[in-house]
């Protein structure tokens, strides 16, 4: 079949997922072709311009790219550094009351009353041991729930590693495994800011509230990729550089500012992708970072697949609710200088987390959302390309639908940064904004998630993003997934990458 | 007063030792005590109020009125418990109901039939394609029932021990889910982790059908219907059967009194003694073993094991002194979440209230009747809750049992059941007052009168029961009407505590047989006969 | 659908003025929310009528999507396991069509009505399942399930009725032909097909013309012994003319509440309603592997009964007592003076070599009698009269 074909395997999309992939199967000896609609690589962290800055278009800060991947791709060799490998944070509650903290150190947060700094280091050791199982699962390969050995001794193996956390840790983990963090947080500590900043870190990014079952789920997730905020030097747009230069050096060949039209299938089988201008470039193997339901309905076509799957598909809950509001500001003198080199985060407390959710769920953006402020030019000097400052935020609720998503996000945003850093605003000069629906028009992410589907336990290991696809493998031969919509999603940790070259590596072929 | 249940108090017996003693005569209480009695062992079941039944009660509040006033359908309650303990023969008969009925905002009505061809011309009315997809999300809800059925009266087996009988009873339940085959298996955990609107979203496209059908996930939880996790206590409807048509209502004949009516009959005629009015102050603990309860007023009585039929909170945080318990365990039951959630109007009425939305010859009528049209209204009625007051638009399930069953009121006269939900076990974090209660009734008699122009004026009595009313009279903490949320982390092996899921608990000798136990609430009677039937294990010589 | 309508339990056809005067026995079932007549007078007469005549029976209540547009072929293919492409305008197909498992969802008839207009019709409801399966495709799906009226009109005289009626042309109509006729002033469209393996035709019409057209028959067809046929006769013509029965020869749906309950269409004997060459379609991959692997667990096969007991709901056995299979469909039969049967068997058995036999039950005015009936294989359908397949049509 190498003869045959012009490569082996065409990866659709430059996003990390993507080049991750492309990566592993190139260092497998394929040929490999990455064709991205964009001119540049990073998917969602590529670069654009904003101002006399170059801003990543929606990626916002590392939550824990696998060290892994990183390792095995010599990252650091290709150019990447970290500005800071854990931005320490500090939380902003009512009447001004602050807290620092940071997940991915032993520290106890301050400040805190005595019986809940008490409590601090057994609850972060016990979270990160329970987190170190969610890590273990992250890096499999999903097995099937009835399969064959090697699928039974991956359970056992999952079963085992649960065991191993002792009796106590492994009633826990089951208890706590599948509810919400709010009564999590609510059995072992008083404060209310420190239980809002460590609810926020387990719903960040996900379309969920403290009290949403599931929430214990992602709180985990986080934990098991470290828990840390990163930056990298350059900014996040650095980390598809370097991504793309380790692809390079391994022989992966690039075609940006071309869009793929289609996945060609012949006799049930992958045979190439069409490109927008009509050309045809042949592959044995095609894999889509694009989520499942876009590699499925547009680039494979329902023609191709059964009902029951398409059904499936267009039933993935992934309707982002994060937006981006971007700052350019024209000086951050005045301002508190310490806080600008911390993950601000303006939580309230679990009440106004759960509130600014309730909004949400009925279409509208929330009036006093959950927001994450950092100043990418304060804590790497190098991004400061011109004259101005950058100040980025995320901005949570922001559903895909509602109207008018950016102007309302930022307006919500002012009010909560006003009252966070008084005088920011007026320090200004442009504003940007990415909502949900501008990331689904802009990448092509049904619905706009950062996670392609939503992480919950209904999507999560051998359900996600749909039980049938669980294993990296469309149906049609010789196509397959590896965006975060695979597991174990999240972000951008290149694990889906990862482990879908695993299996297109292991479904046999060349060379 | 003249309730069906009301009984003298029993004069006080010598001392005199039991083999077990059941503290609370609930449904549930009732069961265990009726299995231990045919077991042969000596049992007695003292209960503070001076009727039996717990919340599953027949009261006559009203002259001439029966109220059901807390439990209000039956049709949980385990076949195969009715059977073994003979309750048709002491009086029990389940009349099942037709229908349900949806009154939506627009002045229209969205009708359940028994017939399943009326059923989806109905729905069709709606939406043609969600009439069709009704049978693929029966299917769906109904293998889940098939699945979950059979769980309910195992002891759940403790996936940590390495005991031999876990090891088997989780291998049992092992083989039976692998049974199902790749896809289902799947489905089974998607459906247990989703939430009811997510789940709904699959099938449905129509917000009146979803709204009607999620009605049903909400019952008794602190969830909203958009809350993963939600989704599986759709089953609770389902799961019901009336002479094996599952997933139909019925009410019990005589008030939900009826049920345990016919459970104490069982239990006595078994040989067993029911003491009415005789609280239990403490449960008597010595050496780290119950050994027998001492009433209010200092009267002891001794046993050689102690049942407690109240749920998990009340039983170890006041009736166990907190030095005879492990620390952890007794940190896990305060952390064991009880919120309430629910309330209920019981209503008697002058004559049949006029719905104009319904057609007058809607058999529906005498089925449940709901205002709550969507989603979103369910989910925004949970919002209030959550921030600590009464749904201002809460859910409602209106009943008229005595259109059913003519013995329940006087003759052209009706009681009305209704359930409200959510109601939060405080308001705004502060105790209930009288004047939140009538604040509450109002809001509930308000919002019926919207669809109901002479429904104020029928109004003879109406009996208001919030949390703290749920809390003083039956006992449930918060009043939770489940002696807990059905949560994840309060499920199977996890209920009430983890390591604890097999009745029995910590003191030896002391067991509990409630719904904070496996397999829940709801009059199924469930966890009374699996606590049984452990006791009756510890008790073999 | 409006209020009052969905009030009514059991609704009535178009034919019911007609169907209820006649049905003397007042003996009726509820099929798919109507009701309709199960014997009108006597099963044994309409059954004879069918064969020997022609039978009229009222198939209004027959699920009918209506599916058209560009994408209505293409759309189709991927749905059916035939290929559609080969079915010509006018003619009309016995279809099947399968979930993502290769498991039959259902049987039915599709009609070609031209290239971008088919009807397709089916005992069970699938609305969802085809407008998921449209996803993707330019089709637009209608349930005209009310909007059109059916009858069915059974028998070797059948066509004479219908050219007594004012259908000239009918004699020309081929097999699994369908077009447009006029009876009475009423343009209606008829095809050659039916449920009983004979010379027949099925008439759609708009439901306002039901009565007349029901007339018009009765009017034109007393000399060719026209009689209303019930459904319990229906189901004999069908048992011989080895048409398998939605939620009788398999479950339909696909929606069972247990596992192990579906069957492939290659299991239920209709492999040749597969076409694996036409590119993709719902459940050809499950298909394939279980034609490449031998994977089918069952065998559908019809049955010469041994005596004369129907062979009703009867377990099979092999001549070692081992569970071999079921009988799902059964009848002694007027027509081939034989006790038939159409039976699943359980993948490897051979009714021959392995002796197998039927565990009938039988009552002789009270006393039960258990009778062990060899069986034999025999093909299906069990009664196929060459005027079935005779263009121009007669009636011998």
């Amino acid at each position: 079949m190498s003869t045959k074909h012009r490569y082996d395997a065409i990866v659709v999309g430059a996003g990390h997922n993507g080049m991750v992939c492309a990566y592993y199967l190139a260092r497998a000896r394929r040929r490999v072709l990455v064709v991205d609609a964009a001119d540049a690589v990073g998917g969602a962290a590529r670069p654009v311009g904003f101002g006399d800055l170059t801003v990543p278009f929606a990626a916002h800060l590392d939550y824990g790219f696998s060290r892994r991947v990183a390792d095995d791709m010599e990252l650091a060799r290709h150019g990447l550094a970290w500005a800071s490998n854990d931005i320490a944070g500090t939380a902003f509650g009512e009447n001004g009351a602050r807290l620092e903290w940071s997940l991915a150190r032993d520290d106890t947060p301050s400040p805190l009353p005595a019986r809940d700094a008490g409590r601090w280091p057994a609850f972060r050791q016990r979270m990160a041991r329970f987190a170190s199982v969610i890590e273990d699962i992250a890096g499999r390969v999903p097995p099937c729930l009835r399969g064959d050995g090697a699928d039974a001794r991956a359970w056992l193996a999952i079963a085992w590693r649960l065991r191993r956390l002792g009796a106590e840790d492994m009633r826990e983990f089951l208890r706590i495994g599948a509810i919400n963090i709010f009564d999590v947080l609510e059995e072992t500590f008083d404060d209310r800011l420190l239980k809002g900043a460590l609810a926020t870190e387990a719903v960040l990014g996900h379309g969920l509230a403290p009290r949403s079952p599931n929430s214990v789920l992602t709180f985990l997730m986080r934990m098991a990729s470290g828990g840390a905020a990163a930056l990298p030097r350059g900014g996040m747009t650095a980390l598809g550089e370097a991504l793309r230069s380790a692809c390079a050096a391994r022989g992966v060949e690039f075609r940006l500012g071309t869009a793929v039209k289609r996945i060609v299938i012949e006799n049930d089988r992958a045979a190439g992708v069409e490109l927008d201008d009509g050309e045809i470039v042949s592959s044995s193997d095609v894999v889509s970072s694009a989520d499942a339901r876009t590699t499925g309905l547009d680039l494979i076509g329902a023609a191709h697949l059964d009902t029951g799957l398409v059904r499936r598909l267009c039933n993935v809950r992934g309707n982002g609710c994060t937006a981006r509001v971007d700052l350019l500001l024209d000086d951050v003198g005045g301002l508190e200088r310490d806080l600008l080199v911390r993950r601000l985060l303006y939580a309230g407390d679990m009440d106004t987390l759960e509130r600014a959710f309730n909004d949400s769920k009925y279409g509208n953006v929330s009036s006093e959302p959950l927001v994450e402020l950092v100043f990418p030019t304060v804590i790497d000097p190098a991004q400061k390309t011109g004259r101005h400052h950058l100040a980025t935020a995320l901005v949570q609720y922001v559903p895909r639908t509602a109207d008018d998503a950016g102007e309302r996000a930022l307006d919500a945003a002012r009010g909560v940064i006003g009252r966070m850093l008084p005088g920011l605003f007026e320090r200004v000069v442009d504003t940007r904004t990415v909502t949900p629906a501008d990331v689904e028009n802009a990448t092509g992410i049904h619905g706009g998630h950062w996670h392609h589907a939503e992480i919950a336990l209904d999507q999560f290991f051998m359900l996600r993003p749909v039980p049938s696809l669980a294993r990296y493998a469309m149906p049609v031969a010789g196509t397959w997934l590896c965006g975060a919509a695979m597991h174990p999603g999240g972000g951008i940790s290149g694990l889906p990458g990862r482990n879908a070259a695993a299996q297109v590596i292991a479904s046999g072929g060349r060379p | 007063m003249n309730d069906e249940n009301e009984r003298k108090p029993a004069l006080s017996p010598r001392p005199e030792r039991y083999d077990v003693i059941v503290v609370g005569a609930g449904h549930n209480g009732l069961t265990t005590a009726a299995y231990l009695a045919r077991a042969g062992l000596k049992t007695l079941v003292v209960e503070r109020n001076p009727y039996i039944g717990g919340a599953a009660v027949s009261r006559e509040l009203y002259p001439g009125f029966t109220y059901s006033n807390c439990s209000y359908v039956c049709s949980l309650m385990r076949p195969q418990i009715m059977r073994e303990l003979d309750l048709p023969a002491h009086g029990l008969q389940v009349i099942p109901f037709k229908g349900s009925v949806t009154m939506t905002a627009e002045g229209g009505y969205f009708c359940s039939y028994l017939d399943h061809e009326q059923n989806r011309r109905e729905m069709a009315r709606y939406s043609p394609r969600d009439a069709e997809a009704y049978d693929d999300y029966s299917a769906e809800v109904l293998r889940q029932c098939r699945f979950i059925k059979d769980t309910l009266l195992m002891t759940p087996p403790d996936p940590v021990s390495l005991r031999p009988r876990d090891i088997k009873g989780l291998m049992w339940l092992g083989r039976r889910f692998a049974s199902m085959g790749e896809d289902w298996m799947a489905d089974t955990i998607r459906f247990w982790a989703m939430s009811c609107g997510d789940f709904l979203d699959q099938y449905f496209e129509n917000d009146v059908i979803k709204g009607h059908l999620a009605g049903s996930s909400i019952i008794g939880t602190a969830l909203g219907p958009c809350s993963p996790g939600s989704a599986y206590v759709l089953l609770h409807h389902y799961m019901g059967e009336v002479d094996g048509n599952i997933g139909a209502w019925g009410y019990a004949r005589g008030g939900m009194g009826s049920v345990s009516k016919a459970l104490a009959g069982a239990f006595e005629a078994a040989g067993g003694t029911i003491r009415t009015a005789a609280p239990v102050q403490r449960i008597l603990v010595e050496g780290g073993r119950a050994r027998g309860v001492v009433l209010e007023g200092g009267e002891e009585i001794f046993a050689r094991r102690v049942v407690s039929n109240m749920d998990v909170k009340r039983t170890f945080l006041e009736c166990v002194d907190a030095g005879d318990l492990p620390e952890t365990f007794r940190e896990r039951v305060e952390n064991f979440k009880i919120r309430g959630s629910s309330g209920k109007l019981n209503i008697a009425l002058d004559g049949l209230p006029s719905f104009p939305s319904i057609p007058a010859d809607c058999p529906a009528r005498s089925g449940d009747m709901h205002v709550s049209d969507s989603i979103e209204y369910l989910e925004r009625a949970y919002d209030d809750w959550k921030s600590g007051t009464w749904s201002r638009r809460p859910y409602v399930d209106m009943m008229i049992p005595s259109i059913t069953d003519p013995t329940m009121a006087p003759p052209g006269k009706h009681f009305m059941s209704v359930f409200v939900q959510y109601v939060p076990p405080k308001v705004h974090g502060r105790d209930w007052t009288d004047a939140d209660r009538d604040a509450f009734r109002d809001t509930v008699i308000d919002r019926i009168a919207e669809f109901s122009p002479d429904f104020k004026q029928l109004i003879l009595d109406v009996e208001v029961r919030t949390p703290r009313e749920l809390e003083a009279e039956v006992g449930l903490t918060s009043g939770n009407i489940f002696q807990g949320e059905l949560t994840m982390d309060q499920l199977l092996f996890n209920r009430p505590v983890p390591g604890y899921a097999q009745y029995r608990t910590p003191v030896k000798n002391l067991y509990l047989c409630g719904s904070s136990t496996h397999p829940g609430g709801g009059v199924m009677g469930a966890p009374g006969a699996n606590a049984a039937r452990e006791i009756i294990r510890d008790a073999r010589p | 659908m409006n209020d009052a309508l969905s009030l009514r339990q059991v609704l009535e056809t178009p034919f019911h003025a007609r169907t209820s005067a006649l049905c003397r026995t007042n003996h009726w079932g509820n099929w798919a929310g109507y009701t309709t007549v199960q014997v009108y007078e006597d099963v044994q007469i309409e059954y004879f009528a069918a064969r020997n005549a022609a039978s009229l029976f009222d198939l209004s209540p027959m699920t009918k999507y209506d599916i058209e547009g560009p994408g209505a072929e293409a759309f189709l293919n991927r749905l059916l396991t035939r290929d559609v492409r080969k079915l010509r305008a006018g003619r009309v197909a016995y279809v099947a069509w399968c979930d993502d498992d290769g498991m039959l969802m259902d049987d039915g008839t599709l009609f070609r009505f031209d290239a971008d207009r088919f009807r397709l019709c089916s005992q069970e409801r699938h609305l969802p399942w085809l407008l998921d399966s449209a996803i993707g495709f330019d089709v637009d799906i209608a349930d005209v399930t009310e909007s059109v009226a059916g009858l069915s009109l059974q028998g070797p005289t059948s066509c004479e009725v219908l050219r007594q009626a004012g259908c000239r042309d009918i004699g020309a109509l081929r097999p699994f032909a369908l077009d447009r006729f006029e009876i009475d002033g009423v343009t209606l469209v008829i095809s050659r097909t039916g449920f009983t393996g004979d010379l027949g035709y099925e008439l759609w019409l708009p439901p306002g013309d039901a009565l007349a057209t029901w007339d018009a028959l009765m009017d034109a067809g007393p000399l060719h012994g026209i009689t209303p046929m019930g459904s319990l006769a229906l189901d004999m013509t069908r048992i011989e003319a080895g048409f398998l029965q939605a939620n009788v020869d398999f479950l339909a749906g696909g929606r069972p509440t247990r596992t192990g309950r579906l069957r492939s269409p290659l299991e239920l004997g209709l492999a040749w309603l597969v076409d694996f060459d036409k590119g993709h379609f719902n459940g050809r991959r499950a298909l394939l592997a279980e034609r490449d692997n031998r994977a089918s667990r069952y065998r559908l096969v019809g049955l010469d009964v041994d005596g004369n007991k129907p062979a009703t709901d009867a377990f099979l056995y092999d001549r070692r007592g081992r569970e071999a299979g079921v009988v799902t469909s059964a009848m002694w039969s007027p027509t081939c003076k034989k006790s038939i049967a159409i039976a699943s068997l359980n993948a490897g058995v051979d009714v021959d070599l392995d002796g197998v036999w039927a565990d009938i039950y039988v009552s002789r005015e009270l006393r039960w009698r258990r009778i062990k009936a060899p069986c034999r294989e025999v093909p299906r359908p069990f009664f196929n009269p060459a005027r079935r397949r005779a263009t121009p049509a007669g009636h011998r």
